[in-house]
């Protein structure tokens, strides 16, 4: 690929925040924002499961997604899909078999990019739940404007505007892809272009994690 | 996954020390726990949090057909949810009894007792009415669920404003928030339940927790717990009773219900001003333009949460600050001050609650015996 190096280096993505263990009742939880969007995940398990839902090779994972108000629709269920085969591709659920790996997503606000920030928040909450895992991941997105040009961490107004929206997740290892969802029409070139700038992009959501996993593990030891 | 059970040995325990005047966290038969109000960006979106307990309420509005025998009003709708994020023995979109107990209860507090001017809702008769949708979602379950979402629904419905309308001959114009300023919904009074458990039938807890509220609920080994129960107290803010409701044992004595209710309506009033004062405060920021978001819920005093903040028990001599000075003393402490430091210890001003002896023999164990056990 032939990317302009200095273009790569020139990108800030939306602040982010986060706590752990913000519910007593789960495993692990974590609630975190991404600019003005807010999420909260709780992790239970490996848990008891009904017979018919159990697998002998591996941990059934169910992931339920909530929306603020109003009725569950299929948005909710197409956000589900996404982040269960996120979260199966990391997890080691044939380290836990016979079991099941519950996944709950609370969004708080949505002011564009909640499905980015709520695989964000899941791979923080299932780091603090402490199932092992392949790798983590990194979810990050970019939107192609009117002119054609690729932004990193849209507004919600470019959000909403853009030609098209491309979201990557990367896993922490190789920083090779795992999910790939888009919206809207975009050249073969521009969706190379913006994988291999949200990939460079990813380091930044990494290194968040690395921070905040210091942060609670100095208290741990 | 199953429901959690009590242990014998731990409903004896809780019963037992609630006979002798104590509380696990320490608190007297009539505090709360700490109450903290959130509000979100939107209107009409709140989180609550009473100790652990965490509920988030979203406020929605849309424009339906009246009911045909009130063509006059509009339509209010609560709807609550318990997901597996509130403990992990609930299951996702299944109807619990819970549920449908909350459900009831909170209809009964804000539909049946009149609070919201439904006239008001009303924007052509017998064809368009506002349809307030409260949803209620339970983010985390330690006790006491109706209190906190009656809370929650109470200042997300106070918090709400609704589009303005403007109508032209036949057609309605609704304007966007920015268009013209949104209209608060009209609430006559406030009322709020809070939630007594009532043990050996003659003592009320206010504000039980999650362990509290399963005891008294369920039977003992020996004989069926006859004498435990919950009560909830709906009040508004002028003292007056809009809901009662009692699961669990009968009641030989009404003294009991009159003192619940002379606590509720302290209580009550307490609340209901408390949530007038924030919301008077967030209306007041959000007219200077202050950006008002859940983000701001996000704290760093988690962090200590694997050390300390997990169980929150109280012990009577002991005090996290004054660790450090027994360590020096004795090194078998040590080992147990160790363990210790993953609660959060606080000397209790009331008398003994309970006891620790550190053995010797290197026994990590805490041994926690009240103070009157013989055996």
């Amino acid at each position: 690929m032939d990317v302009d190096e200095s273009q790569l280096k020139d990108f800030k993505l939306k602040p982010m925040k986060c706590e752990f263990n913000v519910l007593s009742k789960s495993d692990g939880s974590a609630i975190l924002s991404q600019g003005e969007t807010v999420v909260i995940v709780s992790v239970n398990g490996p848990l008891d499961i009904k017979m018919q839902s159990q697998s002998i090779e591996k941990a059934t994972l169910e992931v339920l997604c909530c929306s603020k108000g109003g009725k569950p629709c299929v948005a909710d269920r197409y956000k589900e899909n996404i982040i269960k085969q996120t979260c199966d591709a990391a997890l080691l659920s044939n380290q836990y078999p016979r079991t099941g790996i519950t996944i709950t997503v609370q969004e708080l606000e949505d002011c564009g990019g909640l499905l980015p920030c709520s695989l964000n928040c899941a791979c923080l909450a299932l780091i603090n739940s402490g199932l092992a895992m392949r790798c983590v991941f990194a979810a990050v997105t970019c939107v192609v404007d009117e002119q054609g040009d690729i932004v990193l961490g849209p507004s919600k107004e470019q959000l909403d505007t853009a030609r098209a929206v491309l979201n990557f997740v990367f896993d922490s290892r190789d920083k090779s892809l795992m999910t790939g969802f888009t919206e809207g029409s975009f050249s073969e070139d521009t969706y190379k272009e913006a994988m291999e700038r949200c990939r460079v992009a990813s380091d930044l959501v990494f290194a968040f994690y690395r921070d905040i996993v210091k942060q609670y593990s100095k208290i741990i030891a | 996954m199953r429901d959690l059970f009590l242990s014998n040995c731990e409903k004896n325990f809780i019963q037992k020390i609630v006979s002798e005047g104590h509380r696990l966290d320490g608190r007297n038969y009539n505090e709360s726990r700490k109450l903290n109000i959130t509000f979100g960006s939107d209107y009409g979106s709140c989180i609550v949090t009473l100790g652990e307990t965490k509920v988030l309420a979203q406020v929605t509005c849309e424009v339906v057909q009246p009911k045909q025998i009130r063509p006059n009003e509009g339509i209010l709708y609560i709807n609550v949810e318990i997901s597996p994020m509130a403990a992990p023995q609930f299951e996702a979109n299944r109807q619990t009894d819970l549920l449908v107990y909350m459900n009831r209860l909170l209809e009964k507090c804000y539909k049946d007792s009149k609070c919201i001017d439904l006239e008001s809702l009303c924007i052509v008769v017998e064809e368009k009415v506002w349809s307030i949708r409260v949803d209620v979602k339970v983010i985390n379950h330690d006790g006491n669920l109706v209190e906190c979402a009656s809370i929650a629904t109470l200042s997300s419905l106070a918090h709400f404003k609704r589009p303005d309308i403007t109508r032209s001959g036949d057609s309605v114009i609704i304007h966007t928030l920015s268009e013209k300023d949104p209209i608060p919904t009209v609430l006559f009074h406030y009322p709020v339940c809070s939630t007594f458990a009532i043990y050996n039938s003659d003592i009320l807890l206010s504000d039980p927790n999650f362990l509290e509220e399963s005891v008294c609920t369920s039977s003992t080994e020996e004989e069926s717990n006859i004498n435990g129960g919950l009560l909830v107290v709906g009040m508004n803010q002028y003292k007056e009773v809009c809901l009662l409701d009692l699961t669990g044992a009968a009641i030989y004595n009404t003294n009991i219900v009159h003192k619940a209710i002379m606590n509720a309506a302290d209580k009550c009033k307490d609340i209901v001003d408390l949530v007038k004062k924030l919301i008077a405060s967030d209306d007041n920021l959000r007219q200077k333009r202050v950006k008002i978001n859940f983000s701001d819920i996000i704290t760093t005093e988690h962090k200590m949460s694997l050390c300390k903040k997990d169980l929150n028990i109280k012990l009577k001599n002991y005090n996290v600050d004054n660790i450090t000075k027994i360590d020096d003393s004795d090194e078998e402490m040590e080992k147990n001050c160790m363990e210790i430091s993953k609660y959060d210890v606080v000397s209790a001003a009331i008398q003994h609650t309970a006891e620790m002896f550190s053995k010797k023999g290197g026994s990590k164990w805490i041994e926690i015996s009240s103070d009157s056990d013989e055996d």
